[in-house]
């Protein structure tokens, strides 16, 4: 095709079409490949993250029943230990001497005097809000009784609660009953420091005291 | 002389050639519109096939989220609960069981020898470890994990009694010697009991041989830590 033969109509009417694809071309590039392209990267990218995702879960929950009978095991024991072993922060004084109380009565000891013993500390306070769950209260503990009494006593409370600690013991003789002693005695029961942030779910309650 | 005339007008003009102009126009655009339907088509394919993945994996997650969830859940209070129990386990750790202690002290006291007065008390010691700074790449969250810090219990014990008999100083020696390396009391002890002081009763008679004393001895240290495999509380 000889451009300088054409005529002038027939030239007209070539630019005219070149006209026509060029815009054509240019408005399928630009209305319908690249939303078409770029929605499908999104969606493809989409189905990558799913897909990760998807194994994420499946690698974590591969030991899920071991996870399961390991949770139920610590939540059980940690619901006993809850229970028994910690004193909550709502009346500490009134739970501990429940306690002190009840063990004494085992071994036939009669408690005098049992009065809670100032245990504010910062380093503690600064510890609860940070790492410990749990702080020391104390109790003094005053009572009359025998060596194997004492003995009996510190025995009943120590195996009643494995964390509790008898910190102070101090035996003083009477003149008036030598086989009878004053028995002054501090003993010291984790206390919950700050809540825990834990659901037992199968529970459906926040730990006592709590 | 030879005249050439054309007679064939310029519209009439074939190209000469395998083939024609015309045919090379419609082939090239058909090829175009081939090439492009059947890429068009293919992109089509592939794009209801991701679509449907997508659609498939979207219902499995679905299904697995709130299960993961729990999961992760469970992990987390796992975690937590263990520590809890980590805790309670330092603080048996750093108690001291009196019982077979206070039963061995009545065994080696010896018969002239009178307790008067036993003390123990106990001290707190305790302090925050440093939060340690997220290494590059390192979960800020996971690095402040934190640590239980160092709390530690150690306790002084003192007796203060009366030993009488002719060789009272001696038997006295002998106990704080006989409380300082008996098996149960000897692990505890940073180091030997010390006989604190020594004298005779002047509220007896001079005819009575009585001394009166004090012994201390002071624990070693314990901590409040959950104590590692093989090692005794």
């Amino acid at each position: 095709m000889d451009w300088a033969s054409l005529s002038k109509e027939k030239k007209q009417a070539l630019i005219l079409v070149a006209m026509w694809v060029v815009g054509g071309i240019s408005a399928l590039y630009y209305f319908v490949l690249t939303p078409y392209f770029a929605n499908r990267t999104a969606s493809v990218n989409e189905l990558d993250v799913l897909a990760a995702k998807i194994e994420q879960a499946a690698v974590a929950m591969r030991g899920e029943s071991r996870l399961q009978a390991e949770y139920a095991l610590c939540t059980e024991e940690f619901k006993q230990a809850i229970e028994n072993y910690i004193v909550p922060m709502d009346n500490p004084l009134s739970w501990v001497t429940e306690k002190v109380y009840a063990n004494a009565r085992q071994v036939g000891v009669d408690v005098q005097t049992v009065a809670e013993v100032g245990s504010g500390s910062p380093y503690w306070d600064a510890a609860v809000k940070s790492e410990r769950s749990v702080r020391p209260y104390g109790v003094r503990i005053v009572t009359e009784c025998s060596y194997q009494q004492l003995i009996d006593l510190i025995e009943v409370l120590e195996k009643s609660n494995p964390a509790l600690c008898i910190t102070d013991i101090s035996i003083s003789p009477q003149d008036q009953s030598p086989s009878k002693h004053i028995l002054n005695m501090t003993v010291e029961w984790p206390m919950w420091g700050r809540q825990l942030k834990i659901g037992l779910a199968e529970t459906n309650k926040p730990p006592e005291g709590v | 002389m030879s005249i050439r005339v054309n007679l064939i007008k310029p519209e009439e003009a074939r190209r000469q050639g395998v083939v024609g102009m015309k045919f090379l126009t419609y082939v090239s655009a058909s090829t175009a519109v081939a090439i492009l339907l059947i890429f068009g088509g293919l992109s089509f394919m592939r794009y209801e096939t991701g679509k449907n993945d997508l659609t498939a994996a979207l219902n499995i997650w679905e299904t697995r989220e709130p299960m993961y969830n729990k999961s992760l859940k469970m992990k987390e209070d796992l975690a937590t609960e263990k520590r809890f129990q980590q805790e309670l386990r330092g603080w048996q750790a750093a108690r001291i069981e009196w019982k077979p202690l206070l039963i061995e002290l009545r065994k080696i006291c010896p018969p002239t020898v009178q307790l008067r007065r036993l003390g123990i008390q106990g001290d707190l010691f305790i302090k925050q470890k440093p939060a340690a700074a997220p290494v590059d790449g390192e979960d800020s969250a996971k690095a402040a994990a934190p640590s239980l810090g160092l709390a530690m219990r150690w306790y002084t014990i003192t007796m203060d009694g009366k030993a009488a008999g002719a060789m009272a100083e001696d038997i006295v020696v002998q106990f704080v010697r006989a409380f300082g390396s008996d098996p149960l009391f000897k692990p505890l002890f940073e180091k030997p009991p010390q006989l604190n002081s020594l004298q005779r009763d002047t509220t007896q008679g001079p005819d009575q041989p009585v001394r009166i004393f004090t012994i201390e001895g002071s624990t070693q240290k314990r901590e409040m830590r959950e104590p590692r495999a093989g090692q005794s509380p």
